[in-house]
């Protein structure tokens, strides 16, 4: 287990830099002068060189990246051009509505989805089988910022019941979290129900039957606590997308989270903002899954402890 | 007459698949007597793992069906039963071990755990109780320093320690009937040993019978008093151990007893085989299942199927040894 | 008698009778055929792939013409799904979007593929070094979240349907190398490899017609499983304003203009994303039925 936790850190490390050299990569990329447009009005030759040298844009590539890696640990990204905020400000303010979010959906989408899993899966090749696994491809299939649309729809401006756009108060949190975690939900279900069909074909299964035990001990206890380990590390993953993949459904609702900052930093070609926004959140999107793979060791004891002396 | 724990009775079970009805279990009929082994042996697909399993209520239904038959346990019949009641049976009456001893247990639960589990479905004893019988039935089944092993995960146990902790499972509750199914085809040869002797020892201990079923001749030796031989899902020859072994009287049977090498043969011979497969559920033939590998086939036995007779002190199902067979010959 | 003879009758009866000996692609497609709610969505590709190309023929306008007398109609007997704040016709849009999405989802998906395939079996095939390398760079793609990977490329390499392609075939290569280094691995061990090299066969060879075809149902249902994924990103992107630009039709950036007249004609925003979801159905469906017929023990 320790070498396992050791060999994923370094790997999450050496990950983390290569990101960081790719974002590197591609803001060299950007058309046109970025100090021109961050200048906004047309500045003469003389300022723009001044401007530059200020910002250190003239120092040779592999210096300007080691002060880009020093700067990023620092969380410092400078202050955007558009809005004038200071980046790393912006970004936890932002990131904190997103984590919110991400949280409600998630508790969302594991409530319904997980237990229609373990449900289909007991009932395997019965008619509830086939609706719910229908249910949840047509939860992968419909894209989320649609269903957010037709939620939108249906309770905010037909029925009148919920908020369409804001994000500070319970009721308008409940659209978007089930916007983003409908999809979500039809995924956590098949996987549910796919890693329980493995694991109750078993042979330790069996060997729970030939003991004498029940139905419910042995799909709830026998069963589920196997099942759980691949559906765990599959639903942490999961987690992360909703964290970094929240920005349709932000910008559908109006949420003032990190997708929103991030589209919003793409649109005004705010370069500052931009690096931050997409160092920020690949960050996150990497240490979610650096805990859900070590949590996925903790969980199997053939892991954890090993192979002992026989 | 020895008491009869077990009494099986025309069983049948088949399998519906998409190719039709798979007659797994065709008619089998046989009893156990009380603190005796009898050994099932047959080829791979013969029927034999299917019987235990038809006996212990853990057919997968669909698309298993046990189409007629009774079982017979301490005068009730185990087929009538209700799903409750047979659990109550399942390792409290009878019990029983499997082949994979890597794949049979649980591998988040500790052994202690499933030892106590075992322990606590089936009788009224406290926790404490339960872990104390469980340590004792650790060392019964011969575990080292067995109170660590207690708290220890199945990796991290070998296979042969394994498999012990199957058979302290499976005699916790002192079954009246154990049911081995191929306990020690996956083990070692000298484990293997080991195994068969441990389940030996504990038989006379607890006073159990024992149902072996195996396809190695060996196993049979070792352990059984009576032996069962199975071929596509009927029983072809019943006997005692030192019948089988000292007079064949089924061609299958004389012609498993020729595929073990000998040492004092003649190590010039190719070993001995019997020609052909086994033939697949759905494409039986018409008269005995045996008939196309038979070296010593007659027209009638291509016709129909012989019965199951008493010749010579033991049940065999073979034309050879009925009147219509001395017709034939001529 | 022997009982080779009868063996040996039995093999001459099996010849005589014609016995059908199917091969692995026949075997399958039996299999596949089978499946009706497979074979349904498979007709529901084609009728998509077929509106898709003879859109011109089948779309009642043209779908840059702006009428503006009937600007954000409700629907109705000329206007089957009403018409955009251009005045033009949503179904003609909707019907040439088809186009945008299912080219670009196929693509894409082939690019990911072709790139997704030579590197993993070069990383398979050799390992040592080689597949190091491969995997860092695999890893690393990975860590990304998607959406903020294409958001980042359409943004800093500037937005047009060249670099919606590179966007997204580089998101999606990754889960196809590392199948096709997983496969690569196991197969070369296998003796007919062996074999090969021992007659001298070159190393482009050995890939080229030993190991690929092997793997051939792994890419087949890959690229039929990407695609899907390929026209949701593209959709996605879209919406946020970063893939296809207007006017060209695109199902998912006609979603985002009818945010703005949510209230006056929801109906708008409700049509094109039945066109994806049906989409992406029949090819999660018909993926999952060519990936059950191709490999039946994987099924569930």
């Amino acid at each position: 287990m320790l070498s396992y936790t050791v060999k994923r850190l370094a790997q999450t490390i050496f990950v983390l830099v290569g990101i960081s050299l790719i974002t590197f990569v591609l803001l060299q990329v950007v058309p046109g002068d970025p100090v021109a447009l961050m200048l906004e009005k047309r500045a003469d030759p003389e300022t723009i060189a001044k401007v530059r040298a200020e910002l250190g844009l003239d120092l040779p590539y592999h210096i300007q990246y080691i002060n880009f890696l020093k700067n990023a640990v620092r969380l410092d990204f400078g202050t955007s051009y558009f809005t004038k905020e200071v980046v790393s400000d912006a970004l936890i303010r932002c990131f904190k509505v997103t984590l919110k979010l991400a949280c409600m959906s998630f508790v969302f989408a594991a409530a319904v989805g997980i237990p229609c899993g373990i449900f289909s899966a007991i009932k395997r090749g019965k008619g509830i089988d086939t609706v719910v696994m229908v249910l949840a491809i047509v939860g992968v299939s419909a894209p989320a910022f649609w269903v957010a649309i037709i939620l939108q729809i249906i309770f905010g401006l037909k029925l009148d019941i919920l908020p369409i756009s804001g994000f500070d108060g319970i009721s308008s949190y409940i659209l978007p979290s089930a916007a983003l975690g409908a999809r979500y939900a039809g995924s956590m279900a098949r996987i549910t129900r796919t890693s329980m069909l493995e694991v109750m074909g078993q042979d330790y299964i069996r060997t729970a039957r030939a003991k004498g035990s029940g139905k419910w001990a042995i799909t709830m206890k026998h069963a589920l606590k196997n099942a759980m380990i691949p559906i765990v590390t599959l639903v942490g993953t999961d987690f992360g997308y909703m964290l970094t993949g929240s920005m349709l459904i932000e910008k559908v609702f109006s949420i003032p989270g990190i997708g929103k900052l991030a589209v919003d930093a793409m649109s005004n070609r705010d370069l500052p903002l931009l690096e931050g926004t997409v160092m920020y959140i690949a960050f996150i999107f990497v240490i979610v899954n650096l805990i859900v793979d070590l949590s996925y060791a903790f969980l199997d004891p053939r892991i954890r402890y090993g192979k002992g002396a026989a | 007459m020895a008491e009869k724990i077990l009494e099986v009775k025309n069983l049948k079970t088949y399998f519906r698949t998409d190719a039709g009805l798979t007659k797994a279990v065709n008619d089998v009929s046989f009893s156990v007597e009380r603190g005796k082994t009898l050994g099932i042996v047959g080829e791979s697909g013969c029927g034999k793992s299917i019987t235990s399993l038809s006996i212990m209520g853990l057919v997968e239904t669909p698309p298993g069906v046990i189409a007629g038959g009774e079982i017979i346990l301490d005068g009730q019949d185990l087929l009538k039963k209700t799903d409750d009641e047979m659990r109550a049976i399942r390792g409290k009456k009878i019990a029983m071990i499997f082949q994979e001893p890597m794949t049979s247990l649980n591998p988040v639960f500790t052994i202690g755990q499933q030892l106590v589990e075992a322990l606590m479905l089936h009788e009224k004893i406290t926790k404490q109780q339960a872990k104390e019988k469980a340590v004792e039935m650790l060392k019964l089944v011969r575990i080292p320093l067995a109170e660590k092993r207690f708290n220890e995960y199945p990796h991290q146990l070998s296979g042969g320690m394994r498999q012990r902790v199957m058979i302290a499972m499976a005699l916790c509750c002192d079954p009246e009937l154990l049911i081995c199914d191929e306990p020690t085809t996956a083990l070692d040869v000298t484990i293997q040993a080991q195994i068969l002797e441990l389940i030996n020892e504990l038989k006379e201990k607890t006073g159990a019978s024992v149902m072996m079923i195996t396809h190695d001749l060996g196993v049979i030796a070792e352990v059984a008093d009576d032996v069962m031989v199975m071929y596509a899902g009927k029983v072809v020859e019943h006997a005692t151990c030192d019948q089988i072994f000292d007079k064949p009287m089924h061609p299958y049977t004389y012609g498993l007893m020729n595929c073990i090498p000998k040492l004092d043969g003649d190590d010039t011979k190719e070993l001995s085989v019997i020609e052909g497969m086994v033939p697949s559920f759905d494409d039986m033939p018409k008269g005995c299942a045996f008939c196309p590998r038979c070296p010593e086939a007659m027209d009638i036995c291509r016709e129909k199927m012989p019965k199951l007779a008493w010749t010579e002190g033991r049940e065999v199902r073979c034309f050879k040894y009925t009147e219509e067979w001395e017709e034939n010959v001529e | 008698m022997g009982f080779f003879n009868k063996q040996k009758k039995f093999e001459q009866e099996v010849m005589e009778n014609g016995m059908q000996y199917s091969s692995f692609y026949g075997d399958s497609f039996k299999r596949l055929k089978k499946n009706k709610m497979a074979m349904f969505c498979s007709a529901i590709l084609v009728a998509l792939v077929f509106i898709a190309i003879f859109a011109p023929l089948i779309a009642p306008y043209d779908p840059t013409f702006q009428d503006y007398t009937a600007v954000l109609a409700e629907p109705s007997l000329a206007h089957p799904f009403g018409t955009d704040e251009y005045g033009r016709d949503i179904l003609s849009r909707i019907i040439y979007g088809s186009r945008v999405s299912i080219s670009i989802g196929i693509v894409a998906q082939i690019v990911a593929s072709v790139v997704g395939v030579t590197l993993g079996s070069l990383a398979g095939y050799y390992g040592g070094a080689v597949d190091n390398v491969i995997s860092r760079i695999m890893e690393i793609f990975q860590a990304f979240p998607d959406l903020i990977f294409a958001m980042a490329i359409m943004t800093f390499m500037g937005k047009g349907v060249l670099n919606l392609f590179i966007a997204l075939g580089l998101l999606t290569w990754v889960r196809t190398a590392r199948m096709i280094r997983g496969s690569v691995m196991q197969l070369k061990e296998k003796e007919y490899i062996e074999a090969s090299r021992a007659c001298g066969a070159s190393t482009y060879w050995i890939i080229m017609k030993g190991l690929i075809p092997n793997c051939l149902s792994t890419i087949i249902v890959l690229v039929t499983l990407g695609i899907p994924n390929a026209i949701m990103y593209e959709a996605s992107l879209s919406f946020l304003g970063i893939g296809i630009q207007p006017p060209t039709p695109s199902w998912g950036n006609m979603i985002s203009a009818a945010q703005t007249f949510i209230s006056y004609r929801p109906v708008y925003s409700i049509t094109p994303g039945i066109a994806i979801m049906i989409t992406v159905i029949a090819f999660n469906i018909f993926g999952d039925g060519l990936r059950d017929a191709l490999d039946p023990k994987l099924k569930t």
